[in-house]
């Protein structure tokens, strides 16, 4: 069992997944987004490779446009 | 050599020992591009010209409308249906007569953006859509100039540092592409006054260290601020690999 934070929010997975397929678990629309772990982003490419680690904090980022 | 009535004017500026005389000298000579004269604009454009910046070039190409007047401060009742730059100029310099305003109505794209850019000290992005952001951002990137953007919607905002001059510095797009656009904007989702003045007044504070050299740039961190919490977070943008602007 690892254990996440997922934009603010406590989450329990039961196995290790990679950061791409987290992403589609919660976000399944088109990707509009950019991701940070541990407050650092991840580019895109890299989602495939990355796995969750117990502890993480993730965060979906939409670009923000307006001013 | 700043004159009896500059150092009157600035004096609590000078008064700062990181800024001191030569720090307000660096300021009256700098010039800046301000791309969007809306909610992110007004404080950028109204702190840049209390503290003199020597030369503001401002672009707009919309008119003032009554609903910009809850949060776009540096437009007035009276300036409804003018053009913003115009409109700004006259705020700005009413503010402080002794600087330049210059002003662009128009959209700024290709060459003529090449110009403004290559012409500036540093660049401060209040736009409010994710191409022309791109765009300024490309053009930065090219001409090692300092980028200074914001984005405010709802109760949140994001702030960034982008600084070309840095060896390894990312970009914007590094962090957002052109597949992300949500075209999200205040006029459909609203946003709260203050929310989009403290961005601004972020970006103006960081665009006075960046030309005053107080203090060396921190390029590449996304200053996420949460106004309903009242917290500020901080994420950090790696340079992306395979970025098409700041690697390509
Ligand atoms: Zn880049």
């Amino acid at each position: 069992m690892i254990r996440i934070v997922f934009n603010g929010v406590e989450h329990q997975l039961s196995e290790t997944i990679t950061l791409s397929t987290l992403t589609e678990k919660f976000a399944p629309k088109e990707q509009k987004f950019a991701v940070a772990v541990n407050e650092q982003f991840v580019p895109k490419s890299l989602y495939e490779e990355t796995s969750v680690q117990d502890g993480d904090t993730i965060e979906l980022l939409t670009p923000m446009v307006g001013g | 050599m700043l004159s009896d009535d500059q150092l009157l004017r600035y004096s609590r500026h000078i008064l700062l020992p990181q800024m001191d005389v030569g720090g307000q000298e660096k300021l009256l000579g700098s010039r800046v591009l301000i791309v969007g004269l809306g909610g992110l604009g007004s404080p950028v454009a109204m702190y840049l010209a209390a503290a003199g910046v020597g030369h503001l070039v401002l672009v707009d190409h919309d008119c003032v409308d009554e609903s910009n007047l809850q949060r776009q401060i540096v437009h007035r009742q009276s300036t409804v249906g003018q053009s913003k730059v115009d409109s700004a100029q006259a705020s700005l310099l009413a503010l402080n007569p002794t600087i330049t305003v210059d002003v662009l109505n128009q959209k700024l794209s290709g060459t003529e953006l090449a110009r403004e850019v290559v012409a500036s000290d540093l660049v401060l992005d209040c736009t409010d859509n994710l191409q022309t952001r791109l765009s300024i951002n490309a053009e930065c990137v090219a001409q090692k100039t300092p980028l200074v953007s914001a984005a405010a919607i709802g109760m949140e905002g994001q702030m960034y540092v982008f600084d070309s001059r840095v060896e390894g510095a990312p970009c914007y797009r590094c962090l957002y592409d052109e597949s992300m656009d949500l075209s999200l904007n205040c006029a459909e989702s609203g946003v709260l006054g203050p929310v989009v003045g403290v961005m601004g007044s972020h970006q103006a504070l960081e665009a006075v260290k960046i030309l005053s050299g107080i203090t060396p740039p921190k390029t590449g961190v996304l200053h996420l601020f949460d106004g309903m919490a009242g917290q500020w977070r901080y994420l950090t943008i790696p340079q992306l690999p395979s970025c098409p602007v700041c690697r390509g």
